[in-house]
């Protein structure tokens, strides 16, 4: 590559800082859309991302005018923040606002231009994952290369043979088209143009990284593709990118969120504070469950804990299993970790000893299906069956239309009895051991080593190094829904957008290995050879807990499990009533309703998934235990007396902490902006390839959460847009150090991006850390206080 | 003693030039695809790298992140190769952490280093 194409590709690299990698909605992975912009402290980050994008960075009037009212802005505080940044109370009130906007928020601006027309739809055809009955050819030589050969014959260009003169490479063509270009304004130009359609930017950045991707061959895209393609289209229309609409944020805005953010904090502080005085020490466990730090969590084990003498911790999803998971019978394997850090090897799921019978008729079955589903697709997709297949199976679907909206629940069970006639149940367990196979990429399996590390990672980053009980769970999770093309957002995003459960499965069975259990005890982590592990999936739109299949096979835990099923159904009982309050459109508050949400084809609302998430909270579950957290709360269990030297305190920082981040900035900006920074109303949702989803049929990919994520209706709210509240029980010194070492870190607390708080369990002060370092004393209410605990422990 | 001596007095050094380069390991996919684009025909990747520059200290060997920290990479190319990494790196330097050093080095198997 000639010095001139490589500084190319460097102005490339730079111009797509600012846009924030975009993961297909089959592995939802939630993202800052700022992301790029996060090394700017935040004010400054959401004007730029408003003259970049057009899109709005703080709350509306409208929805603090709603906050005000229903008491989630103390108005007290309000008055303490305005007066602290000079201005008085009196100017700040939102006034009057329209608590009913009469109009849909329009589509992103932008979408007019036949350049983005012509190259949204190059894209779809070029990006199609098995959907297009007729794929675009010559896809495996490249996006640019492909759409050079097919754009000849595109009336809708101008000037086709000026395509055709264009050279074959990608940045060869990107360096001709930039000709006219001062270099000194290239980089410039560049992120203009990616900054017009941030989500197929945002997209196509990750796809170009994507090294896993089934189709990196068959369809490979760079970012140089896709300028290449944009600019031959602008010239030949002479249309450059316009600045979106100017969005002014009122004055006013950043206060109001301080506000917002401060009445939040100094509740959660002062629930904490009281409570932590005044709840009884927990009692020794019958059985251990650990949860994923996802805010659902916090429910049902709080509606556990106070259901019988149970311990629960919180660690992310994937429990320490950096894997690629294949289920039995899958055609491929997906990542099942966060997407923080890539897999290290790859564990099949295979049938259990004695079930090679129906394995056999299950992969025959499975086959059947597949073959079934091609053969309706090609009728659907070919210009003559499909006149005779609409005749012909007319009646079926419209059955099955009837099935599906007058009873959901119904349907589903007689769909489900179908599958498993034509593919019957199989018990499966993970292969773990490393085995040689001739596949090279990802290793298949863990070495003993492996295991040992996965294994102690797990338990000692969560203090979890004694006091084991006779029965540990491992809870993984997932959500439930059907005709939801966002189905993989419910799902676990420390398995990168999947169910959590095999990664609990990985590791139970590891942790119950002798040969391992020896390897830990020389590393000082001794488990009785009476506690046995065992793995279970929390469904969080039914909050049913399943436990895996072989849970019974030990004599001395059958006791215990049959207390933990009945406590169980309990505690499941009193989660969901809890959520069906926060559930709009609920028939009852009762089991039935939610599992009719969960089967319901219309429903764009199975869950509420995490909206509402503020805060997250690193310490010993004694520490918020008492407390109602209200589903709010990343919740990670951690023992500061058994880190020393911080490391598993690092691992907390640099991991779950920034996928907390990036999950609560997406909520944000998908709530203040839910039109830029959000994916609209489903209402007018289309999927597009398989990945995404477009608003109409030649949009930008809609990257955020849909509107029916965040808000009950147009005129009310649910999720509160509040920047990331960290607390950690630790000692200051040792969060110092933390920071100190970790440049990310302090990008994210500089900034305002995130703010941290410390409960230092050696001093018993709880601190605010300021922004450059430093640290300030809380001025909540003092911590003895003899007030009743908003929700007290039942004993 | 001998056949050693004569061994190692028909080697033949030729010079070349090592970069090491130093990013975020987020940028690890953008730098490896420069290197093999521009002729260098391997490296050595070395990641989970810590050390302390302008935007402070750098942790490496994190647990549950592998973009947050450094990592190293290390090619041995002709000049002109190497001239085309390096103006490849600044403009990426010039908005991010990390650097890049460049040096002279002999290596004995030249063909293992430049392209036919």
């Amino acid at each position: 590559m000639p010095e001139t194409h490589a500084r190319l590709a460097a102005l490339i690299e730079n111009a797509a800082d600012g846009i924030a990698p975009y993961w297909p909605l089959y592995g939802f992975i939630a993202v800052n859309p700022l992301r790029g912009l996060e090394h700017r402290p935040f004010e400054q980050a959401v004007r730029e991302g408003a003259a970049r994008f057009g899109g709005r960075g703080y709350p509306s009037r409208s929805q603090v005018g709603e906050a005000l009212a229903r008491g989630a802005i103390d108005p007290e505080v309000l008055t303490e923040v305005a007066r602290r940044h000079g201005r008085s109370p009196a100017s700040v009130q939102p006034g009057r606002t329209d608590p009913t906007p009469s109009r849909t928020p329009p589509a992103r601006p932008g979408r007019s231009s036949p350049v983005d027309r012509l190259l949204i739809q190059w894209l779809t055809a070029f990006l199609d994952e098995g959907r297009a009955g007729w794929p675009m050819p010559r896809r495996r030589l490249g996006f640019f290369r492909a759409w050079r050969r097919c754009a000849r014959h595109d009336p809708r260009i101008p000037d086709r043979q000026a395509i055709a003169t264009l050279p074959d490479d990608a940045l060869e063509a990107l360096q001709r088209l930039l000709d006219d270009t001062p270099e000194r304004e290239r980089e410039e130009r560049l992120r203009a143009h990616l900054a017009v359609l941030p989500g197929w930017s945002g997209y196509i950045k990750w796809r170009a990284t994507a090294l896993d991707h089934p189709r990196r061959e068959a369809a490979p895209i760079s970012l140089a593709d896709y300028l290449a393609v944009r600019l031959a289209l602008a010239r030949q229309f002479a249309a450059e990118p316009e600045p979106p609409a100017a969005i002014e944020h009122e004055p006013e805005a950043p206060i109001w969120l301080e506000a917002w953010e401060e009445t939040y904090r100094r509740r959660l502080i002062r629930d904490l504070r009281r409570a932590a005085t005044l709840a009884p020490p927990a009692p020794t466990p019958l059985a251990q469950l650990v949860f994923c730090i996802d805010v659902r969590s916090e429910v049902l084990r709080r509606h556990l804990e106070r259901s019988g003498p149970y311990e629960t911790f919180g660690f992310a999803g994937f429990f320490g299993a950096a894997v690629r998971v294949r289920a039995f019978g899958a055609a491929h394997d997906h990542p099942s970790c966060p997407v923080l850090i890539a897999p290290r090897a790859r564990v099949p799921e295979v049938p259990a000893p004695g079930t090679e019978t129906r394995a056999e008729r299950h992969l025959r079955g499975l086959a059947r299906l597949r073959d079934l589903g091609r053969v309706l697709s090609g009728l659907k997709h070919s210009p003559v069956g499909a006149f005779a297949f609409a005749e012909a199976s007319g009646p079926a679907y419209a059955l099955a239309m009837l099935g599906r909206t007058l009873a959901p629940l119904g349907f589903r069970d007689l769909l489900a009895r179908g599958r498993r006639w034509l593919t019957p149940e199989v018990a499966t367990r993970p292969r773990i051991d490393l085995r040689v196979e001739s596949e090279p990429d990802t290793p298949v399996g863990l070495s003993p080593a492996e295991q040992t590390r996965a294994a102690e990672g797990l338990l000692r980053v969560m203090g979890l190094t004694t006091r084991f009980a006779p029965l540990v769970v491992l809870c993984g999770h997932g959500g439930q829904t059907v005709n939801n093309p966002f189905a993989a957002g419910l799902d676990c995003g420390a398995c990168a957008g999947h169910r959590g459960g095999p990664n609990a499965r990985i590791m139970a069975a590891i942790l119950n290995r002798p040969a391992i259990r020896a390897r830990l005890a020389v590393r000082g982590i001794v488990i009785p050879d009476t506690t046995r592990f065992l793995a279970a999936e929390h469904d969080t739109t039914t909050d049913a807990l399943t436990l895996s299949d072989d849970a019974d096979s030990s004599p001395h835990q059958r006791p215990i499990l049959a207390r933990l099923r009945t406590d169980l159904d309990r505690a499941r009982a009193g989660a969901v009533a809890e959520r069906c309050r926060r559930l709009p459109d609920t028939d009852g508050a009762g089991l039935a309703a939610v599992e009719r949400r969960a089967a319901d084809w219309a429903q764009p609302r199975p869950e509420w998934a995490l909206a509402r998430n503020a805060a997250f909270i690193v310490g010993q579950r004694s520490l918020s235990r008492a407390t109602d957290l209200e589903g709010r709360c990343f919740l990670h269990s951690y023992d500061w007396r058994a880190d020393p030297d911080g490391a598993a305190l690092t691992a907390i920082m640099t991991g779950p902490l920034v996928v907390a981040q990036w999950i609560n900035s997406q909520y944000y900006f998908s709530t203040v902006d839910n039109v830029v920074y959000g994916a609209g109303s489903k209402v007018t949702h289309n999927v597009v390839g398989g990945f995404g989803v477009m608003q109409g049929n030649a949009s930008d990919l809609m990257t955020g959460l849909p509107a029916q994520s965040v808000r009950v209706s147009a005129a009310q709210g649910h999720h509160e847009p509040l920047r990331l509240l960290t607390l950690i029980q630790a000692p200051t010194e040792r969060v110092d150090s933390v920071i100190a070492r970790n440049a990310n870190l302090r990008q994210l607390f500089d900034n305002g991006w995130v703010a941290l708080y410390v409960i230092d369990p050696t001093t018993e002060r709880w601190q605010r850390r300021l922004p450059g370092g430093g640290w300030q004393a809380d001025d909540a209410e003092p911590r003895r206080t003899a007030q009743p605990v908003r929700e007290a422990v039942s004993a | 003693m001998n056949d050693t001596t004569s061994d190692t007095s028909r080697l033949v050094f030729h010079a070349l030039k090592k970069i090491e380069i130093v990013v975020e390991g987020e940028r690890e996919p953008f730098v490896g695809e420069l290197l093999s684009r521009c002729g260098a025909t391997g490296y050595t990747l070395i990641r989970d790298v810590a050390g302390l520059g302008h935007h402070g200290f750098h942790e490496g060997r994190l647990l549950f992140n592998d973009r947050a920290s450094l990592v190293m990479f290390i090619a041995v190319a002709p000049e002109t190769a190497i001239q085309a990494i390096a103006t490849g790196l600044k403009p990426l330097l010039e908005q991010h952490s990390g650097v890049m050093f460049i040096s002279d080095v002999q290596v004995a198997r030249l063909e293992h280093f430049t392209r036919p």
